[in-house]
């Protein structure tokens, strides 16, 4: 097991490492740089003064030797500074890492803690008005795009009924805990709504799969309790193809995220990227995708894990 | 269902190993498990897996039920615990253990009756076997449901019914997986789960046909071991009539759906009365490698019928070497001899008898 955990460790570093030169040479292949930047921002830069900045700056150097220059120094300790926020990169990623941590952690276990029951619920009596209706939900969940049901939330809670804000997070010394909690519903809800539909349907379809093996035949021939049946010998069988599945989409939860903090000016990873994105702050944005391509591994990684814990067929050596 | 106007009277065979009548453990009458057969044609159809079944399951013996695949012999035992799949029902007949209507009985109190007084185990026992839980674990919660006894207690009961099947090293498998063991040891932890609570009926369905043969050979002598250890009655389901034969006190043989024989093991095998038991015999290999009296396996020719779309008639009249038109026109009843066999055949009587 440790052996495996060191080999998967070191594969997630190798695909860190180029996926971190896939960044870089693609933030380097978009268009514009920071000196464009201020030259529209300053009408009285020169081309003279651009050139000679860009070599400051190291800009005017082939795309490879930049990512050395920039790989070097991150494997230093230093990510360069954010030109927007005008900190260190790490200064600003850690709060908005935190911040996003909260929205897709309590998302993710809102999703499926509703999930799971219904799909249960669902798989137990095929085909009945029961399944109808919670595949009714669960279709319209998948349906409905993140940003149109945050639009929607917003206009019905913040702006029609009024009880909750339409987005940001409280200022700094305002307000306790509950305080916080407020701003956190819509922007929880949204993506919780999302992603219900996607893990019922995961649910329903491996429980019913699951409730077709000879195994819960048995289980019910030694009299047990038809709860015990579906929730011991049916569930755990079921949840290891959910938790692939599951893992596996953790990826688009993070891009879901993106535009949910977007809309909710949630300062989030999400928000963060976007931002560095549209300002060309290249530092911020290049550390800030390789944190999402990180945590990605990393769900990629919890998932392995969890198979051998809920499957004793595997087992890794 | 039509009657005949007239009957043959049955013969009786030569000798008859008749145990004395106890009163029966089970007794199913008139048992009818119906499937919706949606056709787009006619609409809703429904077939009999099983029809007009009527058995009855005395204490210490085994019962063998032998016929082809699909005949409704999984039905027959499955609805004495109130199992069969859905859409499947049971559409009539009663099952009467100590009393009560088995087919009849809420959830909850044949939740109560299952794996404790009637028990089952089945075919396969890599896929009836839950994968992810151990063999311990899987006997313990038997203990656990049925007498309430706490995790410990039943853990320490598992293991020493693990043992009672022979499992050798029992406390340290008893923490294996299924995956972790062989097929006939995998067996052996099916029937230890099966009678851990001490049942006094135990169904067996096909339970060697997946096992290779040296090894079914084992399970099939550990199951007549604990039966007569136990004095349990067992219904033995297979369509080896090979393995039947070796176990079995009393055959009943199934077609379509419908009994069609039923008599003593020696009686059934000496002087089959059903032309169809008689195939069945026949396609058995006898005589020793070598043997002069080896001959090419004949078949029965033809194939089950269509549950839905049954002929009127016998229902083995299509494939019967003796059929007849009154075979073709009316079903022929499962009548008891004096003897105290029974067979549904026209064609049952001295006749049938005179045949080589």
């Amino acid at each position: 097991m440790s052996r495996y955990l060191l080999d998967r460790v070191v594969q997630s570093a190798i695909v860190l490492a180029l996926m971190s030169f896939a960044i870089y040479a693609l933030i380097g292949l978009m268009p514009g740089d920071p000196i464009d930047l201020m030259i529209s921002a300053d009408p009285k830069m020169t081309s003279e003064d651009a050139a000679r900045l860009r070599a400051l700056y190291g800009l005017d150097k082939p795309i490879i030797e930049r990512y050395g220059n920039w790989l070097q120094a991150a494997l230093g300790g230093d990510f360069g500074y954010s030109r927007m926020h005008a900190k260190p990169v790490l200064d600003v990623l850690v709060p908005a890492l935190g911040n996003t941590a909260v929205l897709l952690g309590l998302s993710f276990v809102l999703s499926i803690a509703v999930a799971l029951p219904l799909g249960v619920a669902a798989a137990r009596r095929p085909y009945s008005r029961t399944d109808y209706a919670i595949n009714l939900f669960a279709f319209a969940g998948i349906s409905v795009p993140p940003f149109w049901l945050a639009l929607l939330l917003i206009i019905l809670f913040a702006v029609i009924l009024g009880i909750l804000p339409a987005g940001g997070v409280p200022a700094v010394g305002d307000g306790g805990f509950w305080e916080g909690a407020r701003y956190l519903v819509l922007p929880v809800a949204t993506l919780t709504i999302a992603s219900i539909g996607g893990h019922t349907r995961y649910v329903r379809a491996a429980m019913l799969e699951t409730l077709r093996q000879d195994y819960i035949q048995t289980a019910r021939a030694k009299g047990l309790d038809q709860d015990l049946v579906v929730y011991k010998h049916a569930l755990r069988n079921a949840l290891i193809p959910v938790v692939t599945i599951v893992a596996l989409n953790f990826g688009y939860l993070f891009s879901g995220a993106l535009i949910t903090e977007t809309i909710f000016a949630y300062p989030g990873m999400g928000k963060l990227i976007f931002d560095a994105i549209m300002a060309n702050d290249f530092n911020l944005a290049l550390i800030a995708l390789l944190f999402a391509a990180l945590l990605t591994l990393l769900g990629n990684l919890l998932a392995d894990i969890a198979y051998a814990a809920l499957d004793p067929r595997i087992s890794y050596r | 269902m039509q009657r005949p106007a007239e009957s043959r009277p049955i013969q009786s065979p030569a000798e008859s190993r008749q145990p004395p009548a106890a009163s029966p453990v089970i007794e199913v009458r008139g048992l009818e498990v119906s499937f919706p057969s949606p056709s787009e044609r006619t609409g809703e159809r429904v077939l009999k897996a099983a029809d007009d079944v009527s058995f009855a399951l005395r204490p210490g013996e085994v019962l063998g039920l032998v016929g082809e695949s699909g005949c409704g012999k999984s039905v027959t035992a499955l609805s004495l615990l109130g199992l069969v799949p859905p859409p499947g029902r049971i559409t009539g007949g009663s099952a009467v253990f100590e009393g009560a209507d088995l087919l009849a009985l809420p959830e909850s109190t044949l939740q109560g009756i299952r794996g404790a007084r009637i028990s089952m185990i089945f075919q396969e026992p890599m896929t009836a076997l839950n994968p992810v839980f151990t063999i311990g674990e899987q006997v313990a919660e038997v203990l656990r449901a049925h007498r309430r006894m706490d995790r410990a207690r039943a853990w320490r009961g598992a293991v020493e019914a693990l043992a009672r099947v022979g499992i050798a090293d029992a406390a340290t498998r008893a923490r294996a997986y299924p995956h972790e063991i062989s097929g006939g040891m995998r067996q052996r932890a099916m029937i230890a789960m099966a009678l851990a609570c001490g049942p006094d009926v135990l169904i067996a369905d096909e339970p060697t046909t997946a096992l290779d043969v040296i090894v079914q050979a084992q399970i099939v002598d550990l199951l007549l071991e604990v039966q007569s250890a136990t004095g349990l009655a067992v219904l033995f389901i297979s369509h080896d009539l090979g393995v039947i034969s070796e176990v079995a006190d009393r055959v009943m043989v199934m077609y379509a759906g419908r009994l069609v024989e039923e008599a003593p093991a020696e009686a059934l095998f000496s002087g089959p009365l059903h032309p169809y038991t008689r195939g069945l015999i026949d396609t058995l290999p006898g005589g020793a490698p070598g043997d002069a009296t080896r001959r090419r396996l004949p078949a029965i020719p033809g194939t089950v019928p269509d549950l839905r779309a049954l002929p009127q008639g016998c229902r083995f009249a299509e494939r019967c070497p003796l059929a007849e038109d009154a075979c073709r026109a009316a079903e022929p009843p499962l009548q008891e001899g004096a003897d105290g066999r029974r067979v549904a055949c026209f064609m049952a009587g001295p006749s049938f008898k005179a045949e080589p």
